[in-house]
């Protein structure tokens, strides 16, 4: 029975690919005010301020992530959206959850060679921005959330992620 | 025009077999648009990935070609609700009850839950619905597809959901 609940934290869980999609490098090019990061194993770790096992056990199989931020003010409408999801799914990634928590719509997608997972990406819409998680490795991805959310929280990732936002509340004003 | 008519009868027979996959699909499109609900869609593909793993026991191998056999998955929750009682009482007025039957409820000092499952086949459930109301908590849950009654428990207890879990109570029983 702890091998199926294994497997079920796997069922969910993405392994894979040697390079991140070709639809998230294109859109991070296409806007150019778009807030680009990568997170690699020991990054994500740093995260970890209040040592959570959950966390590190979430982490450890993710070998790199790269995190893009686009402000909905440039032309990010949900037009462009769906487009965007259109790509994903020409790249073979397949939409296997769609979640909605404080406001916040998470769509996650996989691609997988027969049952394999090759990699996945989670999609987080807000009002004001969307942020993609591009992952190679694996993770459980329903705690897609978790990972979000520590992200969200880490003082110097969060600050980054205010920044961005506020410099573009600044530029809509001018 | 005959191509319209196919495709507006092939959209007729979708909405159909969708709404006989999630009985309480009303209750989802009433409130999937309130933001002060969380909710979560599984596809039939997240299940679809288990079909090619391989397991060394032979009780393994039985609940994973169970869970492989899902079609789906919906969760509709609110925190915080001050109508979850409301709430609870209208989700269970809205599942057709000719169609389900009660499989088990629970009765804890501050939440209700009920679960319902609706028989396709002798032994065989197409769907499972759970509804919980706490004093400040509401859940519906819809799980659908091939559903195996033997591995019902054990599937409950493999999704790490609340109050799924309840489910291996009936494994329990059993024994």
């Amino acid at each position: 029975m702890k091998k199926i609940t294994l497997l079920l934290a796997l069922l969910v869980s993405c392994t894979i690919g040697i390079s991140q999609s070709l639809t998230t490098q294109q859109l991070a090019r296409k806007f150019d005010g778009a807030l680009s990061l990568y997170f690699y194993k020991n990054t994500l770790r740093m995260l970890n301020q209040s040592e959570s096992k959950e966390f590190d056990d979430l982490i450890k199989d993710i070998e790199k992530m790269k995190f893009v931020m686009i402000d909905k003010a440039d032309k990010l409408d949900g037009k462009a959206y769906k487009a965007l999801t259109n790509e994903y799914k020409k790249e073979s990634f397949e939409p296997v959850m769609t979640s909605r928590h404080q406001g916040r719509n998470f769509d996650i997608f996989v691609k997988d060679k027969k049952g394999s997972p090759l990699g996945t990406v989670v999609l987080v819409n807000d009002s004001t921005s969307l942020i993609v998680l591009d992952i190679i490795g694996t993770m459980d991805i329903t705690k897609a959330y978790t990972l979000f959310n520590t992200i969200d929280n880490s003082t110097d990732i969060g600050n980054r992620i205010k920044n961005f936002v506020d410099k573009d509340k600044k530029k809509n004003k001018d | 025009m005959k191509k319209l008519i196919s495709a507006v009868a092939l959209v007729t027979l979708a909405q159909v077999a969708f709404a006989q996959h999630d009985a309480i699909s009303k209750f989802f499109t009433k409130y999937q648009n309130d933001e002060t609900f969380s909710q979560v869609t599984v596809s039939s593909k997240m299940f679809n990935m288990f079909t090619n793993l391989e397991m060394d026991k032979k009780e393994d191998q039985e609940v994973l070609n169970a869970i492989s056999k899902l079609k789906g998955l919906r969760i509709l929750a609110k925190e915080e609700a001050r109508n979850s009682r409301e709430l609870y009482k209208e989700a269970l007025g809205m599942l057709p009850m000719k169609e389900f039957e009660e499989l088990m409820s629970v009765r804890d000092k501050d939440k209700d839950m009920k679960f319902f499952i609706k028989e396709t086949s002798p032994g065989k459930i197409g769907e499972l619905v759970m509804v919980a109301g706490g004093n400040d908590e509401f859940m519906v849950l819809s799980l659908f597809g091939e559903i195996d009654l033997k591995q019902i428990g054990k599937i409950g207890a493999s999704m790490h959901i609340d109050g799924l879990d309840e489910l291996k109570k009936i494994d329990e029983k059993k024994n």
